[in-house]
């Protein structure tokens, strides 16, 4: 449902940060929105995502500068740290913000 | 969808699930079981000092079980200072208190003031609300909800105590080490079982 366009009362839906308005990206930056950094498996218990829907996501998020994935090794295994940049968290602060708007 | 970002919320959950393997309390509890058993056998100075090396296996023990399986944490600056500043200050007092406890069931004059006597007389009771109310708080700084059920473990332990242990033949120190040894060894137990789950929860990834 979009607004009638000549309403200057409700905020434009069209503003929503869609990269993160989709469920699971929406989940992996709510989580990593409250801790300074987390690694994937981590990611994988605390939202049930799998391994490879977990992986795409990250991609995205990567991608659009939103978070930072840094590969080192632990006990000589690899290991994923993800953790929001600064441009993540103004985005989820935006989107927060955008969506409390649409719904006040 | 603003409901299902619930931060606090996930905020909260971060932190449960960083305790559900019962290692706190494995440890909390091996620490009051080692203090209750050298109360017996008369070296309960080596129990002041155990703190720091619990601390340090403790974190041992995370990186070797909790990290493997439910992953890595690292929580906000904000968040660790809250807790470690928290924790602290009830520990603080809560020693501060059970001293002051102890001190006063070492023997005290008659003429001592009243608040002295009554403490004397009631000892334990006084200890068992101090245990209670450290556990409480604990379990409401760090979102912990099974700290509350030692709270009452405590103060029931503690009661009993009271009336079974609190005599002239049996010294300070050991009337403290019984009801302590008992809530360890009960905590030891619930902390098994929670890591047994955790394992179970969690396998570790080949």
């Amino acid at each position: 449902m979009t607004p009638p366009p000549n309403n200057p009362d409700l905020p434009p839906v069209n503003e929503i940060d869609r990269l993160i308005h989709e469920p699971a990206r929406l989940l992996i930056m709510a989580h990593l929105y409250v801790v300074e950094g987390a690694d994937f498996l981590y990611l994988m218990n605390q939202t049930g995502l799998t391994f490879g829907n977990l992986s795409s996501h990250m991609t995205r998020l990567e991608e659009a500068g939103y978070i930072e994935v840094e590969k080192t090794f632990v006990d000589k295994r690899p290991n994923t740290r993800l953790s929001l940049t600064d441009a993540g968290r103004k985005a989820f602060d935006e989107y927060r913000a955008s969506m409390k708007g649409l719904f006040m | 969808m603003t409901d299902d970002v619930d931060l606090k919320e996930i905020e909260r959950r971060a932190l449960t699930a960083y305790h559900e393997d019962g290692l706190l309390d494995i440890f909390i509890g091996g620490y009051l079981l080692f203090f209750g058993l050298s109360s017996f056998t008369g070296h309960i100075a080596v129990s002041w000092f155990l703190p720091a090396l619990s601390t340090l296996l403790y974190s041992e023990a995370k990186k070797r079980v909790t990290y493997p399986r439910l992953g890595y944490v690292r929580f906000t600056k904000e968040m660790r200072h809250h807790i470690w500043m928290n924790t602290s200050l009830v520990l603080f007092i809560a020693g501060l208190v059970t001293l002051t406890g102890l001190f006063t069931n070492m023997g005290v004059p008659e003429r001592a003031p009243w608040g002295t006597l009554l403490l004397n007389k009631y000892n334990l009771l006084f200890l068992g609300g101090v245990f209670a109310v450290t556990f409480l708080m604990m379990g409401r700084i760090m979102s912990i909800s099974r700290l509350y059920q030692y709270s009452v473990i405590s103060l029931l332990v503690f009661f009993a105590g009271y009336f079974y242990l609190d005599s002239p033949f049996i010294v300070s120190e050991q009337s403290l080490g019984a009801p302590c040894a008992i809530i360890g060894v009960i905590m030891v137990g619930i902390g098994a079982s929670h890591l047994r789950r955790f394992i179970g929860r969690y396998p570790k990834e080949a």
